[in-house]
């Protein structure tokens, strides 16, 4: 998923989609284990899209269960946390990647 | 758990050991070493550094407070947030109260806007557009600076649209009222500005030139006086709507899940405060942003204003004629000038000093050739702000580590020109963007900027209905493949 890519790559189509289902153990800082059950690529996109791809993601899992946001956009990274809040989700981290960062929240009750 | 987490970055070291760093030190070191450079070549250059330097502190506080003043409209419908809302708010209420002293004392360069329909329909286009284009004009800017190639393209769009707006004569010049032809034949203007001829010209002299724009204070007969500068330019205009805002924001918004949150089930009014403080402080960056940005775009006003004074001027073109630079001023020997915050109209000079160069003049509409002239764009001082807002975005961009390229799809690219161009329509028909047709209006008693932001915000919710039908139509189209 870190994108190392050579420049070519940059300059390539890549369509934005959410991300399938998954079931992946990551360690969240501060917060230890957690298994991510969708993970949305929100690479390249512009607000408000990622906004609305983790407000359809969310809908579709359960509560408890945790979903990933991987963006590149930091205006939308920023707005997140008050996102989640809306939501009524918990902002578990914002984990800084390689050219990316990765954003966990737990669907709430 | 607002706190970001780092992985597999490169740490420790001294802070210039860093690349980012050292190459944001360059960029500033860049803009150090271009304004002595200016300043040795004539001293009177402070007054267009005073547009880079203050452009370079809004940049680097707009990429620091990721201020998105698009989405502080369209958040509100699109997701129910009021983060950028709300930060919005706290920058007006701050440049209020700046403004209120820079007028006291004299030194306001401040000048209303025409107030008429014309500013719900352009807010209105111009709130659409926002939606498409991921960033209102300022926050192109500072996006395009990150790597981002849709707000690139987004500021092309702008600049082209608006140049193209202003000045083009066509079919569409007979869409206009006969009552506005006859109205700007009647005007006493130069044959070679055509008045007559061209859509936004027939607009603006038979149209605009007909309306009227006032501060709150001079409605009441109290523009000269303290008390109306504040309690009716600064209080009633712009800090009672803000109060008002920020409370519906809070009820609507936040309340809800901020009293589920902290387990509050009959609050009190002391609870409901704690909350309305809880809602502007949620972004601590954003609210930073927003306190910086409105004293900042109040002392802007404040520096320009006393330069004027020193310099005994009303405009820089006369500056311009003194240093013997004429080309590209009006026919009056003025350029655009506002001496404060302002995007969309140095953006249009830029678009159509280009087209100037590729043979088609547009000197003869009443915006370019009248109004704010065509100067090269090294001597444009508002230029000089969106310069340096890209140059001080840069150097926070790059100290951060937030600089990385990305490409538009075709899909992006389409929604970045068409919402960019509708944003530059909507600007010039509203006279402004939400930075001069909003942000600088509202906080110097002009309460046409509310009836900016009032359609801005009606378009900006046309904008989120089609977006999402959009998404979901694109969804179904793809079937399977995105699982959505």
């Amino acid at each position: 998923m870190v994108r190392t890519g050579s420049w070519f790559d940059l300059f390539q189509e890549r369509p934005v989609a959410a991300g399938n289902w998954m079931f992946r153990t990551v360690d969240v800082p501060g917060l230890g284990n957690a298994v991510v059950v969708r993970s949305v690529d929100c690479l390249g996109a512009m607000c408000p899209r990622p906004q609305l791809l983790t407000l359809k993601v969310l809908g579709e899992v359960d509560p408890g269960e945790v979903v990933e946001i991987v963006l590149d956009n930091p205006t939308a990274v920023e707005g997140f946390p008050a996102l989640a809040e809306t939501l009524g989700c918990a902002h578990l981290a914002t984990v800084r990647d390689f050219g990316c960062w990765r954003i966990y929240l737990r669907k709430g009750s | 758990m607002n706190g970001v987490a780092t992985t597999g970055m490169a740490s420790g070291g001294s802070w210039l050991s860093r690349k980012g760093n050292l190459q944001a030190l360059g960029v500033f070191l860049f803009v150090v070493a271009g304004s002595l450079w200016a300043l040795a070549q004539d001293s009177r250059f402070v007054y267009m550094l005073v547009y880079v330097w203050f452009g370079l502190a809004y940049g680097m506080l707009l990429q620091y407070g990721r201020f998105c003043m698009a989405s502080a409209v369209r958040d509100l419908f699109a997701v129910k947030v009021p983060r950028m809302a709300v930060g919005m708010m706290i920058a007006v209420a701050l440049y209020a109260v700046v403004a209120a002293i820079v007028t006291l004392s004299g030194f306001s360069t401040f000048h209303p806007n025409a107030l008429g329909w014309h500013i719900v329909v352009g807010a209105a286009i111009f709130g659409f557009g926002i939606v498409f284009t991921g960033g209102c004009a300022s926050g192109s800017l500072y996006k395009a600076v990150e790597g981002n190639m849709n707000s690139m393209l987004v500021v092309l769009a702008i600049s082209f649209s608006q140049a193209i707006v202003v000045s083009a004569s066509g079919w569409w010049d007979a869409l206009v009222p006969q009552s506005w032809v006859d109205a700007a034949a009647a005007q006493d203007m130069p044959a070679e500005l055509s008045v007559t001829k061209g859509w936004f010209d027939i607009f603006t002299a038979g149209y605009i030139w007909g309306l009227k724009g006032t501060t709150t204070a001079e409605i009441f007969g109290m523009a000269e006086s303290a008390a109306g500068i504040v309690w009716l330019n600064t209080f009633l205009t712009a800090i009672l709507p803000v109060a008002v805002i920020l409370v519906a924001l809070y009820a609507f918004y936040y309340r809800k899940a901020y009293l589920r949150r902290s387990g509050k089930v009959a609050p009190t009014l002391r609870d409901e405060f704690a909350g309305i403080w809880a809602m502007c402080t949620a972004s601590k960056n954003t609210a930073l942003a927003g306190i910086g940005l409105g004293i900042l775009a109040g002392l802007h006003m404040y520096v320009t204003g006393a330069l004027r004074e020193h310099y005994g001027i009303f405009n820089f073109g006369e500056l311009l004629v003194a240093m013997g630079y004429t080309n590209g001023l009006s026919i009056q020997d003025t350029v655009f000038d506002p001496g404060y915050w302002y995007i969309t109209t140095q953006e249009a000079q830029w678009g159509g000093w280009i087209m100037q160069k590729l043979g088609i003049d547009s000197m003869d509409s009443i915006f370019f050739g009248l109004d704010n002239g065509l100067p090269n764009p090294l001597l444009n001082a508002p230029g000089f702000m969106s310069i340096g807002i890209i140059l001080g975005a840069s150097v926070m961009a790059l100290s951060r580590r937030e600089f990385k390229w990305k490409a538009p799809t075709w899909e992006t690219a389409f929604f970045a020109i068409v919402g960019g161009t509708l944003m530059g329509i909507g600007a010039r028909l509203a006279m402004g963007c939400n930075i001069g047709a909003f942000f600088a209006t509202v906080t110097n008693g002009d309460p046409s900027g509310w009836i900016f932001l009032f359609g801005m915000t009606l378009g900006a919710f046309v904008g989120v209905k089609v977006f999402t039908w959009w998404m979901d139509w694109s969804a179904a189209r793809k079937g399977g493949e995105c699982d959505l």
